[in-house]
């Protein structure tokens, strides 16, 4: 860049970096909160760093029982949910990449299935709740764990297909012409390349079940509740226990984060809908 | 290296297999196409019946569904409550999804021209992104924590710096504020990465030759860089314009539609008829109207995408 | 090594027609080119012999053994695709490797000595542990001619892999193509939409055109006497001059005016111009049948030309020559002899004369 542009150069510069700070800030405000005893809280001026450092709210959050109960139940969800939309959203995903031609001539069906995932939930939640009274599914692993397919499987086909994409026919019809069954060109030539993309699909599935709140806290009662459902109602106690909740959060969002670090470049490919690779 | 899907829908390759006649794509796509009719299509279509139907479960009178005509449709649209969502939702989706996707365009040419070094680059990308991966509850939870009215610390901060205290979540408009901070720190990140992604796709080319050409950085702005990432920014408007439309979490623990009912959205006011009042052929006909209102605003939106380009 | 033979191939995609009876006999141990076009229907003929495609109709053998209905796996092909198909997530000698392992019964010591053998020949022994990615696009391509030959094919399909490399590149990969094709001795069909590699490579070449074949014929035969006027203005560099004429007769003589240029022909071509169908004939002759002369003298024809353009390739010259109402005539000529802007002519003989019946594509060669 040449010398004229550097006044444009050091206010972008400048933005970005104070939206950093703005970004960031909450972050470690959410950790300085859970990391600090209640009497340092709320205080005025605030105090900007953990004084009285302390892990008991974390401790609290990982031994108590309802809360580790959550963990437990939101693991199970969030794995349960991620296994069945991967291995039907891979298999559909590579069908629209393959066969598109004879099974989605225009892409209207791969469209209209990413396009149900942009309805309010509530809009399904409310039949299904009641389906659901019928079927004996409330307030069970199973249910939410079927439910979440409502979101999870047009995300994974979607996503599956652009990663399957991504690798050429020709590796496939080398394959073949090699003398190699289709089952054995999908294990060793196909699932090999396409095995980092079908990893940040699982971690990003898996990622919008553990965070899900609307359908766990209508479908879910005293057996079932995850992380999520919990949150709202720890609040309820004489005092607002802040660093239990800020504690709270902050083992609900490792999982997320550490996720999206390991896996930065497939995993913000996967949250633009494959639109950006950086 | 960036790549950019020109289009949501894309072009089909036309590949036809050497084993034309077997069945395995309809075994492939079967069992998603089979799921999904079951859990979000069948239900739909059966909410949308319940729709014309009185039935509140939870009054002894209206066990069972009973066909009432439009008597649903015509009782929400007379409900001033409803408006008052309505009227929420047009504050909260037309300015809080303009603040996110201008400052993600902002951002992210920000980013991309000035910044040079990859690594502060990548670094920062990660960062906008982490808000993204956190639970929508949990954000609220942690903008509630920063925008409590006594001892919060948004106030604290702006005590310090001489500024008196502000009712945040106590009021209409400024818990809406309040809520539109929370979910703009939350989902910048998306139109960021797909403008930055959409950006990095451009030739330097087209900026060399206009600048051979004498243009200025702002005539290079209007005429490559704004006309290259036209599409991408209706993209990345349409997915948190509909986000904002599916908007419940942060609301439900922010505010939970208070002071009052003041701060309610669609959607909440759809979950409190469902399932605090149990009148679910209300809230069924809710969810339809909030559809078709969803659907209709899309149309016209791209509908006047594709007026201006021609024009 | 086997015979393949190809009986009327038709292959519709919807009411696009790529292949309409394409019948080919391709020898055992012979190597032919599909040369044509982009959308001549080269490519899909290709993959219907590799079972790639299904024909619509029509039949495909191997030494007399019917294989239309057999998937690839079942057909002892191999194939090297127009981007190499090499799997980045393996190295060469893994690719190469690989064809091997789809058969059951071989040792890893067999493998490995096999890949070592035919890496040699191929000339990519040096970088067998690397993987794809690291190697330059020649390496790459050496890599996948080995991992298609190291199982010795009945038949070997080539897919235009060339056309992404540099001049000299291609031209030592191509010679190299037909020594191994030699060496191996084992049938193969090569496809290209670049006339001159057909030429050079071929023992046949098969020219189509719109889903069909122009004609089919070793190298010389397709040069000197196309069959048809595409094949005469498709195979050729320079390309064939081309007079669009109206045919009158004057006696015995045949006169072919274009408007601006007439030839008054005859002697044996007349039997030839009496066939035509209709007085719309194309008279097209050779750059390299042109000479160069001052006064008109010297040949059978004589068209007045100034030099526009002389272009040096080497030991000759390509010279771009107009009449004087701006018609385009190029020659090749002894370098150094002509310059721009002389004026004269060029000549030619009666028997450099392609004469077709008409002025489209499919127009028919009449002498």
């Amino acid at each position: 860049m040449s010398s004229d542009t550097s006044g444009f150069q050091w206010f972008g510069r400048g933005f970005v970096a104070l939206y950093a700070l703005f970004v960031a800030f909450p972050l470690y405000w959410t950790l300085n909160t859970a990391l600090k005893p209640l009497n340092y809280i709320g205080t005025f001026p605030p105090t900007l760093y953990p004084r009285g450092f302390t892990l008991d709210s974390i401790v609290w959050v990982l031994t108590n029982s309802r809360a580790v109960n959550a963990i437990t139940n939101s693991l199970i969800i969030a794995s349960g949910t991620t296994i069945l939309s991967v291995i039907l959203g891979a298999l559909a995903g590579y069908a629209f990449s393959r066969f598109a031609s004879r099974i989605d001539p225009g892409g209207h069906v791969s469209f209209w299935l990413l396009s149900t995932r942009m309805f309010p939930p509530i809009a399904v939640v409310l039949p299904i709740f009641f389906i659901y009274g019928q079927l004996g599914l409330q307030d069970t692993l199973l249910g939410l764990i079927l439910l979440y397919l409502t979101f999870n499987l047009p995300l994974t086909t979607w996503l599956m297909r652009d990663f399957f994409d991504k690798i050429p026919v020709s590796f496939e019809e080398a394959a073949y012409v090699d003398g190699y069954s289709r089952f054995e060109t999908f294990r060793k030539v196909v699932f090999p390349l396409v095995r980092p993309g079908l990893v940040a699909t699982m971690m990003l599935a898996w990622v919008f079940a553990w965070n899900e709140f609307l359908f766990a806290w209508i479908i879910t009662g005293n057996n079932t509740s995850t992380i999520t459902t919990i949150i709202p109602t720890l609040i309820e106690s004489n005092q607002i226990q802040w660093n239990r909740i800020m504690a709270m959060a902050v083992v609900v969002a490792i999982p997320p984060t550490l996720i999206l670090i390991a896996f930065r470049d497939n995993i913000i490919e996967g949250m633009t809908l494959g639109m950006t690779d950086i | 290296m960036s790549t950019i899907k020109e289009d949501l829908r894309r072009r089909l390759p036309v590949v036809d297999r050497f084993a034309d006649r077997d069945l395995a794509p309809y075994l492939l796509v079967g069992p998603t196409i089979v799921t999904v009719f079951l859990i979000t299509i069948g239900p739909m279509l059966w909410s949308l019946w319940l729709s014309f139907n009185r039935w509140a479960p939870a009054s002894i009178a209206h066990q069972t569904p009973s066909f009432n005509g439009g008597a649903n449709y015509a009782w929400l649209f007379s409900q001033g409550r409803f408006w008052n969502s309505v009227a929420n939702f047009a504050y909260y989706g037309g300015v809080g999804v303009m603040l996110q996707v201008g400052l993600g365009l902002f951002l992210a040419l920000a980013l991309y021209n000035y910044v040079d070094n990859k690594g502060i680059r990548i670094a920062m990308l990660t960062l906008f992104a982490v808000p993204m991966m956190i639970a929508p509850l949990v954000v609220g939870r942690i903008w509630q924590l920063l925008f409590l009215p006594g001892g919060g610390t948004v106030n604290g901060i702006l005590g310090m710096l001489g500024f008196s205290a502000v009712p945040w979540l106590q009021s209409r408009w400024l818990g809406l504020t309040a809520i539109m901070i929370a979910d703009t720190w939350q989902w910048v990140g998306l139109p960021l990465l797909i403008i930055y992604g959409g950006r990095a796709s451009i030739s330097d080319t087209l900026y060399e030759a206009a600048r051979v050409d004498g243009a200025s950085r702002w005539m290079q702005f209007r005429r490559i860089t704004l006309p290259q990432l036209r599409n991408l920014i209706a993209i990345a408007f349409l997915l948190r314009f509909m986000d904002a439309y599916k908007f419940f979490d942060k609301l439900f623990i922010m505010t939970n539609g208070g002071p009052g009912t003041q701060t309610e959205l669609p959607t909440y006011f759809t979950y409190l008829v469902g399932f605090s009042q149990f009148n679910i052929g209300r809230a069924a006909a809710l969810t339809w109207v909030i559809g078709l209102g969803s659907v209709i605003a899309m149309l016209l939106f791209w509908r006047s995408m594709n007026t201006e380009e021609m024009a | 090594m086997a015979k393949v033979h190809v009986q009327d191939l038709t292959k519709e995609y919807g009411s696009l027609v790529a292949t309409d009876n394409v019948s080919l006999d391709i020898g055992d141990g012979e190597l032919v080119v599909l040369v044509g076009p982009s959308g001549c229907g080269k490519t899909t003929t290709l993959r219907s012999i590799a079972g790639l495609e299904t024909p619509t109709s029509g039949s495909i053998t191997f030494d007399d053994v019917d294989i239309t209905d057999k998937s690839p796996q079942d057909r002892d092909i191999s194939m090297v695709f127009q981007d190499l198909a090499l799997y980045p997530h393996m190295t060469a000698k893994e690719n190469i490797a690989f064809p091997l392992r789809a058969e059951d019964g071989h040792s890893e010591s067999e493998i490995d000595s096999a890949v070592n053998d035919i890496a040699e020949v191929a000339d990519c022994d040096e970088f067998l542990d690397k993987k794809i990615t690291s190697l330059s696009g020649g390496q790459q391509q050496r890599v996948a001619l080995a991992r298609a030959l190291v199982r010795r094919p009945e038949v070997f399909l080539m897919d235009e892999p060339f056309s992404d490399l540099d001049e000299l590149l291609k031209r030592q990969l191509r010679a190299e193509v037909v020594r191994l094709q030699h060496e191996f001795g084992v049938t193969m069909v090569h496809v290209t939409h670049d006339q001159e590699e057909a030429m050079t490579m071929g023992d046949k070449l098969v020219v189509m055109n719109d889903g069909n074949v122009a004609q089919f014929g070793d190298p010389d035969e397709v040069f000197s006497e196309p069959q048809s006027l595409f094949v005469a203005m498709f195979i050729g560099s320079p390309q064939i001059n081309r007079f669009d004429c109206h045919l009158s007769w004057d006696g015995d003589t045949a006169v072919l005016d274009d408007g601006e240029v007439t030839f008054e022909v005859d002697g044996p071509l007349v039997d030839a111009l009496q066939m035509a169908r209709g007085d719309e004939i194309t008279a097209c002759v050779r750059p390299q049948l042109l000479n160069w002369s001052d006064d008109g003298s010297g040949g059978d024809f004589a068209v007045p030309v100034t030099v526009d353009v002389v272009e040096k390739i080497g030991t000759e010259d390509v010279v771009r020559c107009q009449t004087p109402n701006g018609h385009e005539v190029t020659a090749e000529v002894a370098t150094g002899v002509l310059d721009e802007g002389m004026e004269g002519y060029l000549t030619f003989t009666a028997e450099s004369l392609h004469l077709f019946d008409g002025h489209d594509d499919d127009a028919e060669r009449l002498n």
